[in-house]
């Protein structure tokens, strides 16, 4: 496959924060490294309309959200959201053990179209109209479905001040 | 805390797996490719059933990029790098004369196969280091073949161990299409701090320190890999392996009855819905299963927590908790195969020739990949070009006879006892012949200070005995 130019220096420069979002899109690692490397090929072969004057980054992120959007229409492979959250939630957890993995696991817990909208919120600021353009459903649909993953993260214990639980 | 910084926290601690994004991206980007275009073509294909003896057009592709299939993501391993240790991403080649800096990571290595260094050769190694590579075809093929069954990052797999004159461990997972395995490495040394090294049967007894046993178990494979266990779509027979005589002596057995090797894989069907989980192994049979379409032989492996609760776990990919006991009706079923001489055809090379058993197959070729043959075969060429590790105790072959004018005797790198000397002229022996990259064992006959040879694979002694008094030099 040809490299363009411009292509590797987005990419080792961009990479990491990209893992992060895909880490929250898909609440793991692992399958969230994954979502960003299929997003990269996408703009792999879009290359030529991106750079210079597109912005990829924008590109990229808009087909890991999508992807991760219908994903929540299916189960990923190996997820299973459940009703209960894991046992070891609380209001001591961060105490008790690794913060990043109880967090991760408790994001876990929320159906994939839950946790997209609140990773746009408030990962990504942008306003329920935004997300509702950016993911072509109402805005109803997404102020349900962020006010669905708050109260279940409240319900955790990991969510002490629901700043911005209006949404 | 608020939404915000709880996501924050959430990912505080990630930083990519993958070192070289591009390189992997460009891989990724070349593999769905190449999908694209097989797919293209296939597009262009009629599929033709055969319904009751007449033809039906069932299906005509077409290219919709939308519905189509992504072919497999590719395996990679990956693993954080402790705190205190160094890694290498350049490029590096293992052989049995490198040098390994000690507490390092090398993350894309040629794997030598450290296994077959001479006498007196060894890497040189100081401490403990995790090697992340791709090992040639040959030695990961061994490995599948001879390897202890274990997880290896996560998937099944297969190690290998031995600790002279280093400690070296290296595991395949399965589902690795380019031979991707890791390897521990560590001086022999038996200070504190270190813990033996256990495959799934407990027949491992190397020895590692243990920050790198943490190490190496928190190697992941990553790709798409399968769950449920993937077998052959047909399966024309079924070998069970026999285990070696003084390690956990058990008779083996060789099915090719159509409703028997359909009894096999009905044992193999999952086991009902909500039944119990299997426990730990306490014993491992292999099987191989030969694909009638490919011919190529398949291990599955059979774990058995010694309750009756059994697992297996396919060469091809994944694993299934299995309803029935495959070994007991492999074993019922056992119908070893035979050669009856019955007719006058003979195969010739050179002034050797030997009777062609009723019911085989004749083969003349210049060269001939025995792993292949769809059934008992006499193989006449100059070559035999193994695709497999075909040693006692290995992956199967369909029972072949090769005449061939090449020098026999020259192949032979471990003779394992003389059979029958015939009229002072042929003289048979069970042996190992190195056939280039891979092995195979069978009884070779050859006339001593002549080139030439007839080799006789996949028959035991008796079964072999008319074949072996049908050759004449």
């Amino acid at each position: 496959m040809r490299e363009p130019e411009g292509f590797r220096g987005f990419v080792e420069a961009r990479y990491p924060a990209l893992v992060r979002f895909g880490t929250l899109l898909a609440a793991d690692q692992g399958k969230g490294e994954d979502l960003v490397q299929e997003a990269l090929v996408k703009a792999l072969r879009a290359w030529d309309r991106l750079h210079p004057d597109g912005n990829p980054e924008a590109y990229v992120r808009t087909v890991m959200t999508h992807a991760s959007w219908r994903a929540g229409k299916r189960l990923w492979r190996g997820e299973h959201p459940t009703e209960e959250l894991p046992e070891h939630a609380g209001p001591d957890v961060y105490g008790a053990v690794d913060t990043a993995d109880a967090v991760r696991r408790a994001l876990a817990t929320l159906p994939a179209q839950q946790r997209v909208v609140l990773v746009l919120r408030f990962w990504d600021h942008l306003s329920e109209a935004e997300i509702a353009v950016r993911l072509g459903v109402s805005a109803g649909t997404v102020k349900s479905r962020a006010s669905r993953a708050l109260a279940s993260l409240r319900g955790s214990g990991l969510l002490v001040d629901a700043a911005g639980g209006e949404a | 805390m608020d939404i915000t910084e709880l996501l924050e926290r959430a990912v505080a601690d990630v930083a990519p797996a993958e070192r070289r994004p591009t390189d992997a991206v460009l891989r990724l980007a070349e593999s769905r490719a190449l999908g694209s275009r097989i797919r293209k073509a296939l597009a262009g294909l009629v599929g033709v059933a055969v319904i009751g003896g007449g033809a039906v057009v069932v299906a005509t592709g077409s290219d919709d990029t939308d519905r189509e299939t992504a072919p497999p993501r590719p395996l990679t391993l990956q693993v954080d790098l402790p705190t205190g240790w160094s890694e290498v991403t350049r490029p590096t080649a293992v052989d049995c004369t490198s040098t390994i800096e000690p507490l390092t990571v090398y993350r894309d290595v040629a794997l030598g196969d450290l296994g077959s260094c001479r006498p007196g050769q060894a890497i040189s190694v100081t401490g403990p280091s995790l090697l992340i590579g791709q090992l040639p075809a040959d030695v990961a093929e061994t490995i599948r073949v001879a390897g202890a069954p274990v997880e290896a990052g996560g998937a099944p797999g297969w190690a290998v161990t031995f600790d002279a004159p280093f400690s070296y461990v290296v595991w395949l997972p399965a589902g690795s299409s380019d031979d991707l395995a890791y390897a521990a490495v560590a001086p022999s040394s038996r200070g504190e701090g270190e813990e033996p090294y256990r495959d799934l049967v407990g027949g491992g007894t190397t020895r590692l320190p243990a920050e790198l046993v943490d190490l190496v178990s928190a190697v992941r494979a990553r790709g798409d890999l399968a769950t449920d266990a993937v077998l052959p779509a047909t399966v024309s027979t079924v070998q069970l392996r026999q285990e070696p005589v003084n390690v956990s002596p058990a008779p083996g057995a060789w099915v090719s009855d159509r409703a028997a090797v359909a009894a096999v894989l009905d044992a193999m069907a999952p086991a009902r819905d909500g039944a119990p989980a299997c426990g730990a192994a306490a014993s491992v049979r292999t099987m191989h299963l030969q694909d009638a379409g490919s011919h190529r032989w398949v291990r599955v492996d059979l774990l058995d927590d010694g309750s009756g609760c059994r697992t297996i776990r396919s060469e091809l990919g994944g694993s299934r908790q299995v309803s029935g006991d495959p070994v007991a009706v492999a074993v019922a079923a056992d119908e070893p195969p035979a050669a009856a001489v019955r007719g006058t055809e003979r195969a010739e090379a050179g002034d050797l020739s030997v009777a062609v058993p009723s019911g085989w197959a004749t083969i003349s070729a210049d060269s001939v990949d025995p792993c292949r043959l769809a059934g008992p075969s006499v193989v006449v060429s100059d070559e035999l070009a193994p695709s497999c590790w075909a040693v006692q105790y290995g992956r199967p072959t369909q029972p072949f006879v090769w005449v061939t004018t090449s020098d026999v005797d020259a192949l032979r790198t471990l003779d394992q006892g003389r059979v029958q000397p015939k009229d002072g002229e042929l003289v048979w022996r069970l042996a190992d012949l190195d056939l280039g990259d891979l092995m195979i064992t069978g009884l070779a006959g050859s006339v001593p200070g002549r080139p030439g040879g007839i080799v006789i694979v996949g028959l035991t002694e008796d079964a072999s005995a008319d074949l072996r008094a049908s050759a004449a030099s």
